[in-house]
């Protein structure tokens, strides 16, 4: 009687569990199947003080992102082709945006006209300023007397005395190039010279990426940058290059803290293959009004 | 409809493909034939999680058997696991029948950049970069 009676129990254990895998198994079916492809999100909260380091200085120090990349689905999917429209965003140039001087707001519109120009193509860096900015993080770690930047996009870094040096005669032209940075307050100001002319500008919203957004020798990149509030930092970048731009101009990348967040090897070139496929619309590059500012 | 109704229509549909956004570091204007909406339906072969771009290679099968092997390119690792997409989701799935949403390059070889997976059972899969986005 005790026998049967035990294996009863078993059984209906047994069916218990069974039972319950079975709906595990059709609620993880159910998970994957309403799994939502969203990025975090980031705190809007503006309340919490910044932290400060025994200086007394804004500690800039943590993992900052300017945006998250969400994934979209087609738009137009299942719908057939848009007629009566250029194809591509032929008549925009990006560049247009920046105050170029005549002459280099031409080049820029060439640039952007002529194929693989972009120097990412070329499996080169993205460099300074262009590396801010986008869905990719910065690490920022702050010592006493410098500041270390680790960049996700291109897998990049910057070591820059905050010490109040001012920059070697004698740098070398380099896509980060050379910068030393000071106190002004609250702000810190990073001041960089030295940079190659071989690398490109994003434009105004950085949305010029392969654009022709070429720049010079001359380049001087201004950053200020601050943490208002615990959640949040601001890079605000100035671009003052004389020999390519009537005046001076300014990007802000307002980036939030995001300390959870994974940093991804992001090597130009490891498997690039966009460079045989470019192959950009040609308009009429040739227009002199392109310096409308 | 009324004409004008029908004007606004085409500016939604004209705004919904000029919004599609450049890539994470090059245009996909200058590469894709971004007015022209494409499916692409195969066996996925093979998946390459790697940067610039990921890719997908999906081998398609027209009515008299003949095989077609295509690049599908997508955004970068980074991206997509920010958003839940992970290489293990990817190469789960190799094997198995996918239909692809994407844009076709304008080269005309056989590579499409890939917009979203639809599986079998109708699940959606978004690989590209959301409308609207113009730096994703």
């Amino acid at each position: 009687m005790k026998l049967r009676y035990l294996l009863g129990c078993l059984i209906a254990a047994a069916m218990i569990a069974g039972g319950a895998l079975t709906a595990a198994s059709a609620q993880a079916d159910k998970d994957q199947g309403t799994k939502k492809y969203a990025p975090p999100s980031v705190s809007k909260d503006h309340s919490k003080p910044a932290p400060r380091t025994a200086e007394g200085h804004p500690d800039l120090s943590g993992m900052w992102i300017e945006k998250y990349g969400a994934l979209g689905t087609d738009p137009a999917a299942g719908k057939s082709e848009v007629t009566g429209r250029r194809a591509g965003n032929a008549a925009s140039y990006p560049s247009d945006e920046l105050p170029y001087q005549p002459w280099a707001a031409l080049k820029a519109r060439q640039l952007r006209d002529a194929e693989n120009t972009d120097p990412l193509l070329h499996c080169e860096p993205y460099g300074v300023p262009r590396i801010w900015g986008g869905p990719h993080p910065a690490r920022l770690v702050q010592l006493p007397g410098e500041l270390i930047v680790l960049y996700e996009r291109d897998t990049a870094f910057r070591i820059i005395p905050t010490d109040g040096r001012a920059h070697p005669a004698d740098a070398d032209p380099s896509w980060m190039g050379n910068s030393v940075a000071k106190w002004d307050g609250d702000t810190l100001v990073i001041d960089t010279i030295d940079l190659t002319d071989k690398s490109w500008l994003g434009s105004g919203k950085n949305a010029g990426e392969g654009s022709g957004t070429f720049h010079s020798d001359a380049l001087h990149v201004t950053e200020k940058i601050r943490r208002p509030d615990f959640d949040h930092l601001t890079v605000e970048i100035t671009n003052d290059d004389p020999k390519v731009f009537t005046h001076p101009w300014m990007v802000t990348w307002n980036m939030s803290l995001v300390p959870n967040e994974s940093m991804y090897e992001d090597v130009t070139c490891s498997n690039e293959k966009d460079y045989e496929h470019q192959m950009p619309d040609k308009p009429a590059a040739t227009d002199k009004s392109a310096a409308a500012n | 409809m009324t004409r004008r109704a029908w004007g606004f229509v085409a500016i939604l549909c004209g705004l919904c493909f000029s919004a599609l956004p450049a890539l994470a570091h090059h245009s996909l204007n200058a590469e894709f034939q971004m007015g022209k909406p494409t499916e692409l339906k195969g066996i996925l072969t093979k998946v390459e999680w790697d940067n610039p771009h990921v890719y997908w290679n999906i081998e398609t099968k027209d009515a008299s058997g003949a095989v077609t092997h295509w690049s599908v390119e997508g955004l970068p690792p980074s991206y997509l696991h920010r958003s839940g997409v992970s290489r293990t989701d990817m190469l789960a799935l190799v094997g198995k029948e996918v239909t692809i949403h994407g844009r076709l390059a304008k080269d005309g070889s056989k590579l499409m950049f890939g917009l979203d997976f639809v599986l079998p059972d109708g699940r959606v899969i978004p690989v590209g970069p959301k409308a609207g986005d113009d730096n994703p």
